[in-house]
């Protein structure tokens, strides 16, 4: 086993050894905050930054202006531009509540978005709900009863106005709340794997891509 | 009602939507009357109590005795996000006690919309705390619109700043363990609400108090006791007890026959 770095002044090795060393660098926070730790986090903060203002201005802002509302001559596009750049009147104190304009509309039209479209899947997992007991096989059938008394269980735990005083309520809850926890374990155990593999990507890119050790 | 199989039905509702618009009515309906009954003062059904809500009390008058800051954070959401808005009102209260007890909060965003919405709540909670004089905009900053950048610079503020209380109220994704075990590494007071089921385990994991799912919509109106909330609370209770009863029915209806009236209707 040797090692078999890629040149650091080459065009395809340059990048490798940032990435890695950019890698190692997060890395360190698992001993404590530190110096290198705080570089690679002011990097990549920066990059992010910078890298979104490209990104919006090549995608977004000049697009938009260029073909949309030059090109095309769709002058009501003065209005959402107009909207954003009251954003920035938030910076001065004489005419700051202007700022108030852009974010009301951005909101309201979230929440209407929202209203529009959220409620046809909330009806299809209600339908979904309705399962028959009547399966070819005994596991299939006792697999539909289970679902059906977890299903009403976990709906229990989330009334927020029946007193859970009640024996009824208060059982029905307390398995609702059971339910709950059993479904986040599974996704606790999904992610953790998940995470294992993102973990071990970057291993395997430091070793093998950096450190030339997985050939 | 005759609704064609192919086209728009009644002439403006893409197919499925229709038996989605009335529930939509519906519940809409719900919400109203009881935000209006709590404004006119009439009876209506209390909100239970919901554990780890006092908990944010306590956190704060804590990092208050040990000299250090509180953190709040509403995840990634856009400002429109539902969890997000239920942020805000949670945010306010957090804001509101930490001016009261004269405690230091750090609130940062990943989104330049949330933080100018966040600027407004915080201060408007200062006011109202009779302090408007302890508000300080520099503690409500924006760190990064990408989700991991944000993360490393969170955790870099909170080894620096070291705050005794991390609030996390909002929608999360990959970024919610880093947090939580971030703030569990301090030794912080971790209250961590999400109804991004796949990230709640990680709170629960890691967080002293978890609200799950819809009881972060509840918390807001459970501290503030304003009507709007209350009501809207109630209202959102009524219509989760309309389809407990609906599931019934339509399992009932599927024991019956093959042909479950209700699923067609729900479906249209």
């Amino acid at each position: 086993m040797s090692f078999d770095f890629p040149s650091l002044l080459s065009a395809d090795g340059a990048p490798v050894w940032a990435a890695a060393l950019c890698t190692l660098a997060i890395w360190t926070f698992l001993i404590r905050d530190n110096p290198i730790y705080r570089l690679a986090e002011h990097v990549m903060v920066a990059l992010a930054a910078g890298w979104g203002v490209g990104y919006y201005y090549y995608s977004y802002i000049h697009p938009v202006i260029t073909e949309e509302l030059i090109g095309q001559g769709r002058w009501f596009y003065i209005i959402p531009i107009i909207l954003g750049l009251f954003l920035y009147t938030r910076f001065i104190p004489s005419v700051s509540w202007l700022a108030r304009y852009p974010m009301s509309a951005y909101i309201g039209y979230g929440a209407g978005y929202y209203l529009a479209f959220n409620a046809k899947p909330f009806l299809s997992q209600v339908t979904a709900s309705f399962v028959s007991f009547s399966q070819p096989a005994f596991t299939g059938t006792l697999n539909q009863i289970v679902f059906f008394i977890c299903i009403l269980a976990s709906l229990v735990y989330f009334f927020f106005t029946i007193s859970k005083e009640r024996p009824a309520m208060g059982y029905a809850s307390q398995l609702g709340k059971i339910v709950i926890l059993i479904a986040l374990g599974a996704h606790f155990g999904n992610t953790v794997l998940y995470r294992y593999n993102l973990f071990l990507g970057r291993l395997s890119y430091v070793l093998g891509e950096w450190m030339g050790l997985l050939q | 009602m005759m609704l064609a199989q192919d086209g728009p039905a009644l002439g403006i509702f893409t197919a499925g939507s229709v038996a989605a618009f009335f529930a939509l009515l519906v519940i809409c309906g719900l919400v109203y009357m009881m935000i209006q009954r709590a404004r006119a003062g009439l009876k209506i059904p209390e909100i239970r109590k919901i554990a780890g809500l006092e908990a944010i009390d306590e956190a704060i008058g804590r990092a208050t005795e040990m000299g250090r800051p509180v953190h709040f954070t509403p995840g990634l959401g856009d400002p429109y996000n539902i969890q997000t808005i239920a942020s805000y009102a949670m945010l306010g209260h957090v804001a509101k006690r930490c001016a009261q007890y004269d405690t230091r909060l750090l609130q940062t965003n990943v989104d330049p919309f949330v933080l100018a919405i966040n600027n407004e709540v915080i201060r408007q909670a200062y006011l109202e705390a009779g302090r408007p004089d302890a508000f300080n905009p520099d503690d409500i900053t924006f760190h990064s619109t990408e989700q991991f950048a944000y993360a490393a610079s969170v955790l870099g503020l909170y080894e620096r700043e070291r705050p005794a209380a991390n609030i996390m109220f909002g929608a999360f994704w990959a970024e919610s363990m880093l947090f939580a075990e971030g703030g569990a590494y301090l030794g912080s007071i971790q209250i961590g609400a999400t109804a991004n089921t796949h990230q709640i385990a990680f709170f629960v994991a890691a967080c002293d108090y978890t609200l799950i799912g819809e009881e972060m919509f509840a918390a807001s109106a459970y501290l503030s006791k304003e009507p709007v909330l209350t009501g809207t609370v109630v209202g959102q209770d009524w219509a989760r007890i309309g389809v407990f009863a609906l599931i019934i029915l339509g399992t009932i209806l599927a024991q019956i026959g093959d042909t479950n009236w209700l699923a067609t209707i729900l479906k249209k």
